[in-house]
């Protein structure tokens, strides 16, 4: 080994102030006649600076990360995704509720068109006309929103319930607009927001008829939520529209933003 | 669970073991209080995943940091509100900008630290944050003083990439 590598193996001891007085003499030594191994010396001396900053202390929290939040992070980033899912779902089935409806009324023109040019030669036939007036009825009833088997595989929601409810509330200029759509597993609740600073976190809470707190969901305000209007968001709770009896949006820290009444 | 979900629950995870010890350490220091702490690392990382473009066109610690003190001052805010608690010595937690910057300078280094093989960390903490000499590191480890030295000039090497790796080069 040549003394150039024995001293590089000792150069890190030495720069952190480990070696004993004897060696860091020697070490000393070669440093002051060679080069390469002070250039070495001066680039690993420079991290001491950094090695300054920290204790111990920090170095065992960095390695320590707290795994709770990595849980928490991991279900928050599922529950959104069901929501995601909840509101296609949505989205689809409120296609297919115009599909039918469109069919309906082609279904029920071409009845019509056809009564028109086939009533032409027999129109004093009173058994043709009923005869026509039946067939327009039955093909009427084929296609009505209670009996379509599209409706009913999508939308098991009765046709009321198909548009989404509105509600408003407003206080101490914070102003909240809230659309909900049920679903299988509960509501879905979108929430668009106005009067509230930038950065302020918010909890969505419905509030059942019994008096239940369910949460629907939290964020944070953010600039680029605005877009040049209200703030949105989507959540969820757990209850039923029948069970809601309305809605509070707090702060992180449990301020009340705005309360939403839901009034029937 | 989706690929979409597999894929997002991947950058979690990323984000979380890249930055979550730091940034819980920093915002630790600021409040003083674990579960508050804990809080504001799940509400930053998830910001973070929310707005992914914050991840490739900036410094994405200098991003954190800044979220997270601000979600600090925020919950320091809504307490100031209430009248029943005193604040004058939580404000003095609050750290100005350059404070900032030397955190995020600090939480960079203790994470290269923290990232090195655990045998090259331990001869640090031994001979550097302790103040053991190779003899005394050398029996604290079980290992022989030649190896002490040689690793520990390794570990200094080593460092020196995850440093310059975080933009922290001396």
């Amino acid at each position: 080994m040549s003394a150039c590598e024995d001293v590089r193996m000792a150069l890190g001891a030495h720069i952190l102030g480990a070696l004993d007085a004897d060696e860091a003499v020697l070490i000393e030594a070669h440093l002051a006649t060679c080069p390469e191994c002070r250039a070495e010396f001066d680039q690993l001396r420079m991290i001491t600076v950094l090695l300054a900053k920290v204790s111990e202390e920090d170095i065992e929290q960095a390695a320590s990360p707290p795994h709770a939040v990595l849980d928490r992070m991991i279900a928050a980033s599922a529950k959104r995704h069901r929501v995601h899912r909840l509101l296609l779902g949505l989205a689809a089935s409120l296609v297919a509720v115009v599909l039918a409806g469109t069919a309906w009324l082609a279904v029920d023109t071409s009845q019509e068109a056809a009564t028109t040019a086939a009533g032409a030669p027999e129109a004093r036939s009173a058994p043709a006309d009923a005869a026509q007036r039946d067939q327009a009825n039955s093909g009427r009833s084929l296609t009505s929103p209670s009996e379509s088997p599209l409706l009913k595989q999508d939308e098991p929601a009765p046709p009321d319930r198909t548009v989404p409810v509105a509600l408003t509330g407003e206080g101490g200029g914070v102003r909240a607009k809230l659309k909900l759509f049920p679903g299988d597993e509960g509501t879905t609740v979108q929430v668009s927001i106005s009067g509230v600073p930038d950065g302020t976190s918010c909890r969505v809470t419905a509030i059942g008829m019994d008096g239940t707190r369910s949460p629907a969901g939290s964020w944070t305000i953010d600039d680029a939520d605005y877009h040049g209007g209200p703030a949105t968001f989507t959540g969820h709770t757990e209850l039923t529209m029948e069970r809601i009896r309305g809605f509070d949006i707090r702060t992180a820290t449990g301020k009340r933003l705005v309360s939403i009444p839901y009034t029937r | 669970m989706s690929p979409a979900g597999t894929a997002d629950e991947q950058l979690i995870r990323t984000l979380f073991d890249e930055h979550a010890g730091s940034l819980y350490g920093y915002v630790l220091r600021l409040t003083g209080d674990p579960g508050k702490a804990e809080d504001v690392v799940q509400e930053t990382l998830l910001r973070a995943w929310k707005h992914p473009d914050v991840l490739t066109d900036r410094p994405v610690r200098a991003w954190l940091f800044t979220v997270a003190r601000n979600l600090v001052v925020d919950h320091h805010r809504a307490r100031k509100s209430r009248p029943q608690e005193t604040t004058d010595e939580a404000l003095a937690v609050i750290p100005a900008d350059d404070e900032l910057e030397r955190a995020v300078e600090s939480w960079g280094v203790a994470d290269a630290i923290a990232a090195l093989r655990p045998e090259h960390r331990a001869v640090l903490l031994e001979t550097y944050y302790r103040g053991r000499s190779v003899k005394e590191a050398a029996e604290a480890l079980g290992i022989p003083p030649g190896t002490v030295k040689s690793r520990t000039y390794y570990a200094l090497r080593a460092l020196k990439l995850a440093l310059e790796e975080r933009g922290l080069a001396p």
